[in-house]
């Protein structure tokens, strides 16, 4: 018997757990509803990360298939949010390690460390344009001054509003690491924010 | 005696308190649960951390298209769902074992006996039919054609010539004289 057959379909409003189990039995359509509550938080991630966004779409594609291969072997049901974002920082991490290749056989002449997020070049108005330009510029340039896992927490716990358990979770590290890491990380971004015109935007 | 009321919160400890407040000191929690204005301080920075990140959010490009599974990167193999690997690596290994079971029969067959009616044909044979099937096979050798073709095709003679029918119409130029053709030899220099 096809495991789907088995599976009862969520209602409408199931909380992730719920369509978690129901994935777990083969489920596409309960699948489908959690790609659909995480795949705009995920593709941010992906995209302030990488730079850009067709790879942040392809990326993403990567992450949900991977996350529905690997979905019965998801241990904590409620640590799905984590599990989901370690895929796409591993994935991110891989995207990086491309690249790199790709530089080392010339096919690049060096990897992108300030390209702007695409939503700087759509069509807006060009006082907004500038704005957010601007903006990209500064966030990046303060980020830029951050130690990777101190550059990593920050965008995990402002960004992408993950609690401390949460990336624990992610990154794999105990809470009080975290923590230190997030601690110097905002001692540096306040002196940043400051220095590069983002206290204004704010 | 009146007791003292502790300092309030350093810059540091207005950040530990961001990060969280159950890692401050005793002393320094219990200040924060009675000093409005350094409840008011963390609170004041913790939302300016975040006003960056939700900046950072509402600047960021939306998504552009919707995620599926498509039904092509399913595969089901014996009613339960496997990857390709697996399944290759079962077409593989079945390749190579009838490779083996076909390649040890050959590499171990001799070539088989003849039937005995073969073996011992030579030795039934008596001499007048032995010189009588080789005479067929030469005579079948000379002229492969029936009797009866051979007239119709005139293989034996053809209009009555005897010999090949080609040197009736190609002369053999080497073996006739230009004599015999009634052609004069060309002059030197004039061909």
């Amino acid at each position: 018997m096809d495991p789907s057959e088995a599976a009862v379909h969520p209602p409408e409003g199931a909380c992730d757990v719920a369509l978690i189990r129901a994935a777990r039995y083969g489920d596409r359509e309960a699948f489908h509803r959690l790609v659909d509550r995480h795949r705009e938080a995920l593709f941010r991630l992906v995209v302030v990360r990488i730079r850009s966004r067709m790879d942040a779409e392809d990326i993403v594609q990567e992450v949900f298939f991977k996350a529905w291969t690997g979905l019965r072997g998801l241990k904590t049901e409620t640590a799905f949010r984590s599990w989901l974002y370690q895929i796409a920082l591993n994935k991110v991490r891989d995207h990086y390690r491309r690249l790199k290749v790709r530089a080392i056989f010339g096919s690049l002449e060096e990897i992108p460390e300030h390209d702007l997020p695409e939503a700087a070049q759509t069509p807006a108005g060009g006082d907004a344009r500038v704005s957010r330009k601007r903006f990209w510029n500064d966030f990046y340039r303060m980020l830029d001054g951050l130690a990777k896992m101190e550059r990593e927490v920050f965008l995990l716990r402002f960004f992408d509003e993950l609690s401390i358990n949460e990336i624990s979770r992610t990154l794999g590290r105990g809470e009080s690491t975290v923590k230190t890491h997030l601690y110097r990380a905002l001692r540096k971004v306040r002196d940043r924010a400051e220095r590069f015109d983002l206290e204004m935007e704010v | 005696m009146e007791k003292r009321r502790p300092e309030h919160l350093d810059s540091d400890q207005l950040l530990q308190a961001v990060v969280g407040e159950s890692d401050l000191p005793r002393h320094l929690r219990i200040h924060l649960t009675q000093c409005t204005t350094c409840r008011q301080e963390v609170d004041r920075l913790g939302a300016r951390f975040s006003a960056i990140g939700t900046m950072a959010r509402d600047l960021s490009p939306d998504a552009l298209g919707r995620v599926r599974l498509s039904e092509r990167r399913r595969r089901f193999f014996l009613g339960r769902r496997v990857g390709l690997r697996p399944a290759l690596g079962m077409a593989v290994a079945m390749v190579l074992l009838m490779l083996i079971a076909l390649y040890r029969p050959l590499g171990h067959r001799s070539t088989p006996a003849p039937p005995a009616s073969i073996v011992n044909a030579d030795a039934a044979l008596s001499p007048e039919t032995e010189a009588r099937l080789l005479a067929e096979i030469q005579g079948l050798l000379d002229n492969p054609l029936p009797e009866d073709y051979q007239r119709i095709t005139g293989e034996d003679s053809l209009f009555g010539i005897a010999g090949d029918p080609s040197d009736v119409i190609v002369p053999d130029v080497e073996a006739e004289t230009d004599k015999e053709l009634g052609l004069a030899r060309p002059m030197k220099g004039t061909a």
